[in-house]
């Protein structure tokens, strides 16, 4: 018996209708909570720098704890995160500030629900104490575009005498330069090669029964987790120490690469002992869930000019820098 | 062996290979919704114009999951579990809305429903909804799975 005709509907209707759809997941979520007392405490924030602030709140502070940052242009990035897995009144945590930021936002759980704080910096930010001089340097930096450097490095850079900024452009051109992840291509590539000779092969009549299609189905999955396995995904710091500049203010030299002072994974330093400048490239990539230390970022004192923003992970035995996508920026060595 | 069915797949998936090779992960690519949405389209469109549905259909977008759940990683901060459970998020979805134009179009009717599909199925990554992005892929999940319930639930009714 054949089956009765369908109901049809134009386009624009059925349009509609997946945007609906759409929409549903946005009705699920939950609506803001009756907020807490939440206080953010400490120095008062510089611009560029890693501020040491606390939040405190009156129940106590378990579980999620999250800060965002409010730039003046209206985005939001989360700056700060941690799982906290004891009850306590005061959690110190670290910011990345930016020049832009105007508010920050922290929400904490506890006990007695959810806690929210907004710390303003537009006063704070202006009364900012670097001297003139490193303020106007500051705020000529301009982050490179960051680019992934996978792969092996080279041992060692020579820059042309070129202005800091043109030094870093084809400092990371050469650093990215790296062959792409090919043992993970590959298996794509068999993936296509055997998906198009299967396709032949079923479609020769009478040919043999066809795959089912969990087999198939199956197969993708299998093939789609062999393939990320093999993409690199370490978290990995380059610092590259500009020479001091001449007179004309370009750098030059030969930089070899290390390890840096204190061994550390995922960290390469780029330097030329005899010629140590104020000026560092910073190039940050961590993919999936790798992170750094915060210490290999920056030392008390430097400034980071950063080409996004850097989030911040606190751990039960220190802080860990993340970053969404790869960042590169300028550190400038200072004094605390 | 059928040469003409193995060349027409190889271009259907060379070009993912391609893209593939080409996915530089660099600051402001894609998000990991609109790179899905754009391999799932690319199969689609692939179905529609080998005039293939159903079974077949379903191959091709298996077949380019694999590639889109990689430039997806490759484009972010993607860790691989995670890219797992917004890839198959994802694909429940675009499952669901293959379905909901089976019961409401009966048959492909010209390239208006691959048009409206590319929309819908790009829109995730688009809208920024401020949410995590394992949050946004349970509750397209939660919602497909729902939706494909109840088109199921349909589609037996009117068989009947």
């Amino acid at each position: 018996m054949r089956a009765p005709s369908l109901p049809r509907c134009p386009p624009t209707i059925l349009l509609a209708l997946e945007l609906v759809l759409l929409a549903l997941p946005c009705a699920a979520l939950p609506g803001p909570g009756t907020p807490q007392a939440l206080t953010i405490t400490g120095s008062p924030p510089l611009a560029w720098r890693i501020s040491e602030l606390d939040l405190e709140a009156a129940g106590g502070i378990l579980g999620q704890v999250e800060v965002r940052g409010l730039a003046w242009d209206g985005s939001v990035s989360v700056l700060y995160r941690e799982e906290v897995e004891a009850w306590t009144s005061r959690l110190p945590i670290r910011i990345l500030i930016d020049e832009d930021l105007r508010f920050l936002e922290a929400r904490a759980e506890g006990p007695s629900g959810e806690a929210q704080a907004r710390l303003s910096l537009e006063d704070g930010l202006q009364a900012s104490p670097a001297e003139p001089g490193r303020r106007r340097k500051l705020e000529a930096l301009v982050p490179p575009i960051p680019r992934y450097a996978e792969g092996s490095l080279p041992p060692w850079l020579d820059l042309a005498p070129s202005s800091p900024e043109t030094a870093a452009r084809d400092i990371l051109a050469r650093l990215a330069l790296a062959r792409p992840p090919l043992a993970s291509l590959a298996i794509l590539a068999a993936l296509a090669l055997g998906a198009a000779l299967a396709a032949g092969r079923s479609g020769k009549a009478p040919g043999p029964r066809p795959i089912p299609l969990p087999a198939i189905a199956l197969a993708c999955l299998v093939v789609a987790l062999g393939s990320l396995a093999l993409l690199p995904r370490d978290a990995r710091l380059i610092l590259v120490d500009l020479p001091p500049p001449d007179s004309l203010g370009l750098v030059s030299g030969r930089l070899a690469a290390g390890t840096g002072p204190g061994p550390q994974k995922g960290l390469v330093r780029y330097a030329n002992p005899k010629e140590a400048g104020e000026l560092s490239l910073l190039i940050l990539s961590t993919p999936g869930d790798s992170a750094l230390p915060l210490e290999a970022l920056a030392s008390p004192g430097d400034d980071l000019v950063l080409s996004g923003p850097l989030l911040i992970i606190g751990k039960a035995g220190g802080f860990e820098a993340r970053a969404d996508r790869a960042l590169s920026g300028w550190r400038l060595h200072g004094h605390p | 062996m059928d040469i003409p069915r193995v060349l027409a797949r190889l271009v259907f998936l060379l070009p993912l290979v391609g893209l593939c090779g080409l996915a530089l992960p660099i600051e402001g690519g894609p998000g990991p919704y609109l790179v899905l949405g754009l391999c799932l389209a690319w199969a689609r469109l692939g179905a529609a114009l080998a005039r293939r549905r159903g079974r077949q259909e379903a191959v091709l977008a298996f077949e380019s999951l694999p590639f889109a759940l990689w430039i997806a990683t490759r484009l972010s901060d993607l860790a691989s579990l995670e890219a797992l459970v917004i890839g198959l998020s994802f694909f429940a979805f675009a499952a669901f809305i293959l379905w909901a134009e089976d019961l409401l179009l009966g048959q492909i009717r010209g390239p208006g429903p691959v048009l409206a599909y590319l929309l819908a199925a790009s829109l995730p990554g688009l809208l920024d909804l401020g949410l995590p992005r394992l949050v946004l892929a349970w509750l397209l999940l939660g919602t497909s799975a729902l939706g494909l319930v109840l088109a199921g639930y349909v589609q037996g009714r009117r068989k009947i």
